[in-house]
C-alpha cells in the first residue's frame, strides 16, 4: 500500500462491469467515489460533535478535513487505495481514524444487512440517515453487473455491496408501511426550494405542476446533477379525476435512467434460464411517460413498469411465465402464433439444472 | 379513468381469457374459439387495487387493442366474436379453420 503511514486507509474493490478485469467505467468509479465522500464528510461532522441541522450543509473545512485522497489504481479486479483525510493545517489523525472507524462500521453493518447494531456505530439520526443515502448511491443498482468490495490495509474485506445493497438501505430508512403507501412518479423537473423542501415536477400526462415535499434525508440527492427526467417516490394524493395532484412524505428522487439492460440468466422461483446469446433490451416510455417499457416480439416479451428495478423484477417473472406457458406446452394446445413462440422461446433460452 | 383490478379480470374471463395456472395467476392468456392458448396475454396485478390509465394504456397493447376499444372489451360492448375478428385480422391469432 502506497498510503501515508499516518493517515487511515482502504481500498474500493470493483468486481465485474466490463470485460477487462483491471477496468471500470468513469460512471462507477466517479459515484462510488462521490457518495463515499459524501459520507465520510457527514460522519465528519458527528466527529467533530456537530449536528446536522436542518438544512445545514457540511462546511467546507469539514469537507477537507474528511476528504478520500486516491492513490494510484491497482490491477486485481479494479482496486482505487484512499487515504482520508486533507493536507495542511486543518488535517487530524485522530479525527480521521474515529472518522474511519465509524465509516467501517456503517459500512460492516449494512454489508451484514444488520439494522440493530448500525445506531449504535453512529448514534445522530440525521446523519445516519444521510449516509444511509450515500451508501445507497455507492451501492450497484439492480441490473448492474459489478459489486464494491471495501477492504482494509491487511487487504481483508470488511464489506460488499451488491444488488441486494439498495433494497436493504430502503427497507432501513423507509417503514413498510410507508413503502406500501409509496409509488413512483415521473416528471420533469421544474424548480427546488430548499427552504420549503419542495421539488416542483411536471406531471406529463397533465401537463400540470405536482408539487412534492421532500424528507430531509433526501435532500443531499438534489445537489446532484438532475435531467430533464426525475423519479420522485412518496405517498400520492389524488385529485377527483384520479389524477396526482401533490406528493408528500417523498423518500427518494433519481435521474431515470434509460439504459439498456442486457441479460443471459433469469430467474423465477426455481427457475432458471440461460439465453444463448444474452438479450440486449432497450427501454422506452410509455405515452404517459410514468412506465418503463421492454418489447421484444420474437420472444413475446412485453413488461412495464414505473421503476427499473420493479422492470427488472417483471421481466424475470414474465421470461419463467412464457417458458412455463408456451416452451413447455404440447403443440396441439398452442395455435399458430403460440407456436412459433415456442420455437423461438426453445432457440434462444435452456433450462439451468441445479446440482442437488 | 383508473379501473378495478377485479373488474377488468371477471371482463377479460368473459371474453376468452383465462388465467394462468401455478405461481404466474397475474397472467391472462387469450384462448381462441377453437380452444386453442394464443400468444396474447396480459397481466392484471401490478402491485395496486386500481389501474392507472398508464397501466391501462399498456395492458391494451398487451391485448392488441386501442385503449378505446380496450375498454370497450372490457364494459362489453366489444364481444368475444368481435375481439377474435380483430386479432386474426392482425395476424395475432390464427383464423379459425373454415
Amino acid at each position: 500500500m502506497t498510503a501515508h503511514p499516518h493517515k487511515p486507509s482502504f481500498v474500493f474493490h470493483i468486481e465485474g462491469g466490463t470485460h477487462d478485469d483491471h477496468a471500470v467505467p468513469a460512471t462507477v468509479l466517479v459515484q462510488i467515489l462521490e457518495n463515499a465522500q459524501r459520507a465520510f464528510e457527514l460522519i465528519g461532522v458527528h466527529v467533530e460533535g456537530r449536528g446536522i441541522k436542518e438544512r445545514a450543509r457540511v462546511s467546507a473545512a469539514t469537507s477537507k478535513r474528511f476528504q478520500l485522497i486516491c492513490q494510484l489504481p491497482k490491477p486485481g479486479s479494479y482496486a482505487m487505495p484512499v487515504t482520508v483525510g486533507g493536507a495542511g493545517e486543518l488535517f487530524s489523525v485522530d479525527s480521521a481514524n474515529k472518522a474511519f472507524g465509524i465509516f467501517r462500521g456503517v459500512m460492516e453493518h449494512v454489508s451484514a444487512r444488520d439494522t440493530t447494531n448500525l445506531s449504535a456505530v453512529l448514534p445522530d439520526e440525521r446523519i445516519r440517515r444521510r449516509v444511509l443515502e450515500s451508501i445507497k448511491g455507492m451501492a450497484p443498482r439492480a441490473d448492474a453487473q459489478w459489486k464494491l468490495s471495501l477492504r482494509d490495509e491487511q487487504d481483508i474485506s470488511f464489506a460488499t455491496f451488491d444488488v441486494k445493497t439498495i433494497p436493504f438501505v430502503e427497507e432501513t430508512l423507509v417503514p413498510i408501511e410507508q413503502r406500501e403507501a409509496a409509488r413512483v412518479v415521473t416528471g420533469e423537473l421544474k424548480s427546488i426550494d430548499f427552504v420549503e423542501r419542495k421539488v416542483t415536477i411536471i406531471y406529463p400526462p397533465t401537463s400540470k405542476d405536482l408539487v412534492c415535499f421532500y424528507e430531509e434525508s433526501v435532500e443531499d440527492l438534489l445537489y446532484e446533477k438532475r435531467r430533464d427526467l426525475i423519479q420522485v417516490t412518496g405517498r400520492v394524493l389524488l385529485d377527483e379525476q384520479g389524477a396526482p395532484k401533490q406528493i408528500i412524505d417523498v423518500t427518494d428522487i433519481r435521474d431515470l435512467d434509460l439504459s439498456a439492460l442486457a441479460l443471459d440468466t433469469f430467474q423465477h422461483g426455481t427457475l432458471t434460464l440461460r439465453a444463448e446469446p444474452a438479450l440486449v433490451l432497450e427501454l422506452t416510455m410509455d405515452e404517459t411517460k410514468q412506465l418503463l417499457c421492454l418489447e421484444n416480439d420474437e420472444l413475446g416479451i412485453d413488461v412495464f413498469s414505473p421503476t427499473r428495478e420493479a422492470l427488472l423484477a417483471e421481466l424475470h417473472e414474465q421470461v419463467g411465465m412464457l417458458w412455463r406457458e408456451y416452451a413447455q406446452s404440447p403443440d396441439e394446445e398452442l395455435d399458430a402464433r403460440a407456436r412459433l413462440l415456442k420455437q423461438a422461446l426453445l432457440a434462444r433460452f435452456s433450462e439451468v439444472t441445479h446440482a442437488a | 379513468m383508473p379501473r378495478k383490478q377485479g373488474e377488468v379480470e371477471k371482463s377479460l374471463e368473459a371474453k376468452g381469457f383465462q388465467r394462468a395456472k401455478g405461481g404466474d395467476h397475474n397472467y391472462f392468456h387469450y384462448y381462441s374459439k377453437a380452444g386453442k392458448k394464443t400468444a396474447v396475454f396480459t397481466k392484471t396485478s401490478h402491485g395496486a387495487r386500481e389501474l392507472d390509465d398508464s397501466l391501462l394504456g399498456r395492458m391494451a397493447r398487451q391485448c392488441k387493442l386501442t385503449r378505446a376499444d380496450f375498454d370497450r372489451l372490457i364494459d362489453c360492448p366489444l364481444d368475444r366474436d368481435g375481439y377474435e375478428t380483430k386479432l386474426v385480422a392482425q395476424g395475432a391469432v390464427e383464423a379459425p379453420p373454415a
